[in-house]
């Protein structure tokens, strides 16, 4: 009598378990899982350029100025005319770049596809009698952190520069708003051009944001999401052009300024025909108080990241002496109330570190850092240089680098 | 765990969290880790399994919180023994858990909107603003376990018998997947479901996969591509034309329905995997043809909420017409008021009893004039009723969605001009044509028809009863799309449920 409940509910597990089989579900999942492992097979039957599913790395959904100066510094490749000093840095340098080039050359720069100082290589010329050929991957928000990765894709190309000048502030060590060296722009489009499996770990601290490294790696989709998107995003464009009649989708016609400020959560996407730095009309430049912003970045510092930042710029370095690239570190001058807003010795610290590796190291800093050189009618805002502070800024560094013996070497390549 | 920044100035302070979302990567490690030990454990094991479970979900978003939670939880419960046991203090006794409760949610949700209400009328008549001397913050859910107390010692105190299991009744409060924003349950269906021993079938494990892809479809694909484009529009409607804030109205309304029944999907979807049924919330509320036939499909577990704990003790329909339209008038606007603790939430909330009430006042007209009854109730007059009907929802969610009235108005007053071009009359002031962006923004123009004519077409096939008869590939095609479209198309940046702030 009491084994027939047992035989029943035996009988009703066994028929759960046949039912289990019969679920569309687990035969959603198993699909799944073959197209990924399909796609997956398909992919790494070519390179990382040239794969049968046509996934590139300069095809992405959203044109970040990170994708610009990767496209540009991959066309330069392939071209003629190779640079043989690379300029990195953060806004600092990159309004130092373009403002120099706008005055000087008296021309509107697209900020989106400039990223050879002219203003610099005729310098150089001037100074020095070389033709020496520059690239700028000079980025709004670049950390330390970005500069080294950028570093270490530029070594992949066949013919990498042989000199480095790159320009540093304290803001370059610190931010506030970054969870992890992985998560800014330049770190994942650089994932996608080159290998930094070494870097991935350590990149990336949190639990989650690990998990998450893992999932893009066993799950091909995922991993590749952004080239799906572009596919998306091209059929999108391709719909919207034969359906709405829109013609020239790749440019952005409203402004950025008012797309950055209408769509603050949307991911940068810059098209050829927006951002230009245009040469001053004015004898004054405007001025734009920014001290409330940079008291806010400088409220709490965070000493791990600092450490870490300044490890990475150690890194650089080391990458850099081991490629036989020589290093120039130019310390971006500061408004004197930037520098103010700063925590007690901050500033003395950074300094005196970045002193003590260049010293171990045996590379150039140049330290720009005077309210002699620059006086506050040269700042756009308390850190960022004007048009004429950015002329003023390469003319000062040309000829600085071309008084010393060394370091005029560096820059015309006798050295090499 | 995702990094989630909840920014609402006009609520109690509101911190930068990380929680455990349904659209994050931990919920997708938690909830098959829940259900394989759920599933592995014993019967008398698996309330306990649900209920540390539950207030670990909880706790990964501020751990002191779950203090609150296991206070009301066991005040109500002893409350909702003290209710039945007693029998000259029953009232006493039931209004001093509603105070409590409600008091509970006052505190938290509405001290800040008070103190500034109070601020504001202070300096109209010229005296100082007054300050709360302490920071608030908004436990989250706390609207939705507030109420789900209210309705267990109301209907305790109307001869139902109380939960004799206490930790039955902690986990009706705290079971995660509907802890954060609902459906709101009722113990009577829901209870039983627990103590009865569970058991998992294909069906249910099924429907309950199917049910939480579909609302992450919903939530990641189209409510928060949406999101990004709605927050253009309602951030600086003073940049946009017309016609441009009316398609920012219309994205609104497919983004606030996509994102919460999302949310509930996957919360139901989340607990059929557990074997137990909670409330449907929705029932394609955008397919109404009047305002009272869109509040019998939209957030449902609100609605018969409100209805039974507020609208009929307030005497609903009995006493003539202007009690009626009164007691409307007062259940909408409280209403609107829990949605948030802000004046925007009480004139939507307004706004939506007025329509009631006109509703109400046009039926006997309708019903007394045989033309007007056949023309609406012809073809076109349904479609008409239809159109209008979800512009009049439109018009309401504008009030919902701008950060205050006055902002409101402007949106309201620029979208009554229809005018297809900003101000200056240039083209290339038109934001809308231009903007290129991945999915969403070349065709948002085709889109909202889409989602729109999507969701008609899903009234079609629920009314016939198509999907049972979909054969077993084509529904595992619908896994394969839908898992593939959640992963490939979820933004980086997923903004929370907008219901979560509630």
């Amino acid at each position: 009598m009491t084994v027939a409940p047992e035989i029943k509910k035996r009988e009703e597990v066994s028929a759960n378990r046949q039912d289990f089989l019969k679920s569309f579900v687990l035969l959603g999942l198993m699909a799944f899982l073959l197209v990924d492992n399909g796609l997956r097979l398909i992919y790494m039957s070519g390179t990382r350029e040239h794969n049968a599913l046509n996934f590139s790395p300069l095809k992405v959904s959203h044109r970040s100025w990170v994708y610009w100066n990767y496209k540009d510094l991959v066309d330069a490749s392939g071209s003629a005319q190779k640079p043989q000093i690379a300029i990195f840095g953060s806004s600092l340098m990159m309004a130092a770049l373009h403002g120099g080039d706008a005055v000087y050359t008296g021309l509107p720069q697209n900020v989106v596809i400039h990223h050879r100082s002219k203003l610099f290589k005729d310098l150089v010329k001037k100074q020095t009698g070389a033709t020496v050929d520059n690239f700028a991957f000079a980025l709004g928000g670049e950390m330390v952190s970005d500069a080294y990765v950028l570093l270490a894709q530029m070594l992949e190309q066949k013919e990498h520069p042989r000199c480095l000048i790159y320009g540093i502030a304290p803001r370059d060590f610190t931010d506030n708003t970054l969870p992890s060296v992985a998560s800014t722009e330049i770190y994942k489009y650089a994932e996608r051009l080159t290998d930094l499996s070494s870097l991935d770990m350590e990149a990336r601290p949190s639990l989650a944001a690990k998990a998450e490294y893992y999932l893009g790696k066993i799950c091909f989709i995922y991993g590749h999401r952004e080239d799906l998107l572009y596919i998306q995003h091209h059929w999108a464009q391709s719909l919207a052009k034969k359906l709405l009649g829109y013609k020239n989708v790749e440019l952005n016609i409203t402004p950025l300024h008012i797309r950055r400020q209408a769509f603050l959560e949307l991911p940068e996407d810059c098209a050829v025909n927006e951002g230009f730095v245009t040469p001053p009309k004015v004898e004054q430049e405007p001025y734009i108080d920014n001290t409330a912003e940079y008291r806010g970045r400088y409220r709490k510092i965070n000493a791990k990241q600092f450490a870490l930042q300044m490890q990475y710029l150690e890194r650089i370095l080391t990458l850099a002496q081991k490629n036989k690239i020589e290093v120039i570190l130019v310390n971006m001058p500061l408004t004197s109330e930037n520098i103010s807003l700063m925590p007690a010795n901050f500033y003395s610290d950074y300094l005196k570190q970045v002193q003590t590796l260049a010293k171990r190291d045996g590379c150039t800093l140049v330290d720009l850092n005077s309210a002699s050189l620059f006086p506050k009618n040269k700042f756009a805002d308390s850190v960022h240089l004007n048009n004429r502070g950015g002329k003023h800024f390469f003319e000062v560094l040309v000829k600085e680098l071309a008084q010393d013996v060394n370091t005029r070497k560096m820059l015309t390549g006798a050295n090499q | 765990m995702r990094p989630v920044v909840i920014i609402d100035k006009s609520q109690p302070r509101l911190l930068a969290v990380t929680l455990m979302l349904f659209n994050s990567l931990s919920y997708a490690f938690f909830l098959p880790l829940v259900f394989a030990l759920f599933w592995l454990a014993k019967d008398k094991w698996r309330v306990w399994i649900l209920l540390i479970a539950s207030y670990v979900f909880y706790m990964s978003w501020k751990p002191a919180f779950i203090l609150l939670i296991i206070a009301l939880t066991l005040a109500n419960y002893y409350l909702g023994f003290a209710i039945h046991k007693s029998q000259l203090h029953k009232k006493a006794w039931l209004t001093l858990a509603i105070v409590l409760n409600l008091a509970t949610l006052a505190f938290f949700k509405y001290a800040y909107f008070f103190n500034s209400t109070l601020s504001a009328f202070l300096r109209t008549v010229g005296q100082p603003p007054t300050s709360l001397p302490f920071d608030i913050i908004l436990p989250l859910g706390i609207s939705f376990f507030a109420f789900e107390f209210i309705h267990y010692v109301v209907d305790i105190y109307r001869g139902h018998q109380p939960i004799k299991s206490l930790p039955a009744f902690a986990l009706f409060a705290s079971f995660f997947p509907t802890q954060i924003a609902g459906p709101i349950k009722r113990f009577q269906d829901f209870i039983p479901q627990f103590l009865a021993p569970a058991k998992l079938t294909v069906k249910s494990f099924d429907n309950g996969i199917s049910l939480i892809l579909l609302g992450l479809f919903k939530k990641v694909l189209i409510a928060d591509n949406l999101s990004f484009f709605v927050q253009g529009g309602f951030s600086k409607p003073e940049i946009f034309s017309g016609l441009d804030l009316w398609v920012f109205a219309y994205a609104f309304a497919f983004q606030i329905y996509f994102d919460f029944s999302g949310y509930t999907d996957v919360a139901r979807g989340s607990a059929m995997l557990f074997g137990y049924k909670v409330p449907v919330n929705f029932n394609l509320p955008y397919i109404a043809t009047n305002i009272s036939d869109f509040w019998h499909r939209w957030h449902i577990s609100l609605s018969t909420w409100l209805r039974d704990y507020l609208f009929i003790p307030l005497g609903g329909s009995r006493g003539g017409k202007l009690l009626n339209y009164r007691n409307l008038l007062i259940t909408m606007t409280l209403g609107g008021l829990w949605h948030g603790a802000a004046m925007h939430f009480l004139v939507w909330g307004v706004y939506h009893g007025v329509l009631l009430v006109l509703h109400k006042i046009l039926q006997p007209i309708k019903a007394a004039v045989p033309l007007l009854k056949s023309a609406i109730d012809s073809l076109p007059g349904k479609v008409f009723s239809w159109l209008l009907t979800f512009h009049l929802i439109c018009i309401g969610w504008v009030f919902f969605r701008a950060e205050s009235n006055s902002l409101a108005l402007t949106m309201l007053q620029r979208m009554l001009t229809l005018s297809p071009v900003y101000d200056n009359g240039s083209l290339t002031n038109a934001i809308l044509p231009t903007i290129t962006f991945p999915l969403i923004y070349p065709c948002i123009l085709l889109i909202l028809p889409v989602l729109l004519a999507g969701h008609l077409l899903c009234g079609y096939i629920a009314k016939h009863n198509l999907l049972e008869r979909t054969p077993t590939f084509a529904r595992a095609g619908f896994i394969l799309l839908t898992l593939f479209c959640v992963i490939v198309f979820s933004p980086d940046k997923s903004p929370r449920f907008i219901y979560f702030q509630f």
